[in-house]
């Protein structure tokens, strides 16, 4: 090899490891970007009232579990907990029911107008939910169910249901047709061939959609703030308790936010595969 | 065997169809009605009476109204541009094979994830002129302090700025999956004819993926539009009412000034105007 040659090698390699380097220096710039509220909410909450405001923050601090102490002795903690889970799981089970054969017709049954249906869905998944809750708040109201969880389920219901209409389609289409078609010849009914063959194939898809349900449903606040009342609220209203007049107690927020974070959290780590194929299917084939 | 065909396929569709007939149309045709009425739940019991076109003639002469509407046109720009453009930027980024792309992608849509009140909440920390980590980096290279939530020109820049944060990874979720599913086809063209890695990306692959991009445009747009949760607990709709969208006015109208009718007038009519225009757009986005 000619000098010329080695010294031309050599460039390479410098000039590729730069890139290197400034490609993981930016990638972990972007990443502190979009982690850091994460980070900070979770080590806030293992900090003392001291550390959490010190600046420059902290990186090394004495752990202390008081704040989660005060967040699960504050009266009711469990009961908001689970006055959730319910707010979550129902509307999300039956936004499934409901919303999984409707979305199976539109994709693959001969419907005389799909798309008017689909649209339907679609102008329910876009108007405010502020526009149903100003009527239904009275109508609740009048009935004297205000302040009880079935309201709140009502309007996750009706939130649930778009969204399955909305998402599910795209995974129906992906299946083949001989198969349906295979069966009907066979002479299985529509139901038959929807509930033995075309349910197990989309099974992952519904698990899905409904991981997805249970994140709208756990992290809404504005129905949830406007209907329930102090033994019906959410956990999301439960946090914005820890503002209060003599000021914020952020140790017993960020502990009470870490709490109902990290179930989501995991949801989302489970789903986003998932996920992204149907909005992006949703995208070209509507 | 036609027709029953499409009675199985009505069949499934009905319950679903019912039931959000029964949950959200028969609302919808009520809060018509209401809106033709004066309701204050404060004053007479909330009983209804009957006021014409009065609640439509108040919204239309209301300064706080119009004031909302451009609040909301002004996040919904300033969110959707900063968010497509970053969104494009950083899929472009990572549009390359790395180690632990898997995971580096996991953790950038986390912000997707986080229940809406608790990220307003920690943002509100992050901006507090004194104790904020925003306010403090600034004042390391600027000097002095730094208020963006109690400034009525910087509030809804923070606002946007928490919108970006966790939903530019919306985008990026999207963007990178459609980019991944792309034919390799076209891209070993554009490398014959000699285009280079930034060609590639700007020139051929974006250009090919435009539906997905419009599509999540389009979603964020709806979703900008009925942002509540990090409003609600960063500004209130302050300073002044510098941040207060439609949907946070008649919020305030309905819940803290109990006149339903008026703010149910303002819904509808942001309910309208949205609904009608979006799910054109979405329409057309989907034929494309």
């Amino acid at each position: 090899m000619t000098k010329e040659a080695i010294d031309l090698h050599r460039k390479r390699v410098i000039k590729r490891t730069v890139r290197r380097i400034l490609f993981w220096f930016i990638l972990a710039l972007i990443l502190l970007f979009f982690m850091a509220p994460l980070i900070w909410l979770v080590s806030t909450s293992f900090k003392n009232y001291i550390d959490a405001f010190a600046m420059p923050p902290k990186i090394i601090f004495t752990p202390t579990l008081e704040n989660y102490i005060t967040v699960f002795n504050k009266a009711n903690f469990f009961n908001y907990m689970k006055n959730s889970i319910i707010c979550a799981v129902i509307p999300t089970a039956i936004g499934i029911l409901l919303g999984v054969p409707c979305a199976y017709s539109i994709a693959m049954l001969k419907l005389k107008d799909p798309k008017k249906l689909s649209f339907f869905f679609l102008s329910a998944r876009i108007a405010p939910p502020i526009m149903s809750l100003l009527p239904l708040y009275i109508i609740f109201s009048r009935a004297g169910i205000l302040g009880q969880k079935l309201p709140i389920i009502i309007m996750y219901t009706l939130m649930c249901i778009p969204i399955v209409v909305w998402l599910m389609p795209v995974y129906f289409r992906e299946l083949p047709v001989e198969l349906r078609e295979a069966a009907r010849v066979d002479g299985c009914s529509e139901f038959r061939v929807f509930w033995n063959i075309v349910l197990p194939l989309v099974r992952g898809a519904i698990a899905a959609t409904a991981i997805y349900c249970i994140i709208t449903c756990w992290n809404e606040f504005l129905i949830a703030l406007v209907l329930s009342n102090k033994s019906s609220q959410t956990l999301p209203v439960t946090v914005t308790s820890f503002m209060t007049f003599q000021g914020t107690q952020w140790g017993p927020l960020t502990a009470a936010g870490t709490i109902i974070m990290v179930p989501m959290l995991l949801f989302g780590f489970i789903i986003q595969k998932s996920f992204a194929k149907g909005l992006a299917g949703g995208a070209v084939k509507g | 065997m036609k027709n029953r065909n499409r009675m199985a396929a009505r069949a499934f569709a009905l319950p679903a169809l019912v039931t959000m007939i029964v949950i959200m149309i028969v609302p919808f045709l009520f809060s018509i009605y209401i809106s033709f009425n004066d309701v204050n739940l404060l004053e007479n019991g909330g009983k209804f009476v009957w006021a014409g076109i009065k609640n439509y003639k108040t919204f239309f002469t209301d300064s706080r109204a119009r004031n909302s509407v451009v609040v909301s046109l002004k996040f919904l720009l300033g969110a959707l541009a900063v968010e497509t453009a970053l969104g494009i930027a950083i899929s472009a980024f990572l549009d390359r094979r790395f180690h632990f792309k898997g995971i580096v992608r996991a953790l950038i849509i986390v912000p997707m994830f986080m229940t809406p009140v608790v990220s307003g909440l920690i943002w509100r920390a992050f901006f507090d002129p004194n104790a904020g980590i925003v306010s403090y980096v600034y004042q390391l290279i600027f000097h002095h302090k730094l208020d963006m939530l109690g400034s009525t020109s910087g509030a809804l820049w923070a606002l946007i700025i928490v919108d970006m944060w966790q939903w530019t990874p919306f985008m990026i979720l999207l963007i990178m999956a459609s980019l991944d599913g792309l034919s390799e086809d076209a891209v070993e063209a554009a490398k014959v004819e000699g285009a280079n890695e930034l060609q590639i990306i700007t020139r051929v692959k974006i250009p090919m993926i435009k539906p997905t991009i419009y599509m999540a445009m389009m979603i964020r747009a709806i979703d900008a539009l009925k942002i509540f949760d990090a409003i609600f607990v960063m500004t209130k709709g302050g300073p002044g009412s510098a941040t207060e969208t439609m949907n946070m006015y008649s919020y305030v109208v309905g819940f803290n000034f109990y006149r339903i009718g008026y703010a149910t007038t303002i819904s509808f009519i942001f309910t309208m105007v949205v609904t009608v225009v979006l799910s054109k757009l979405m329409q057309r986005t989907n034929n494309l």
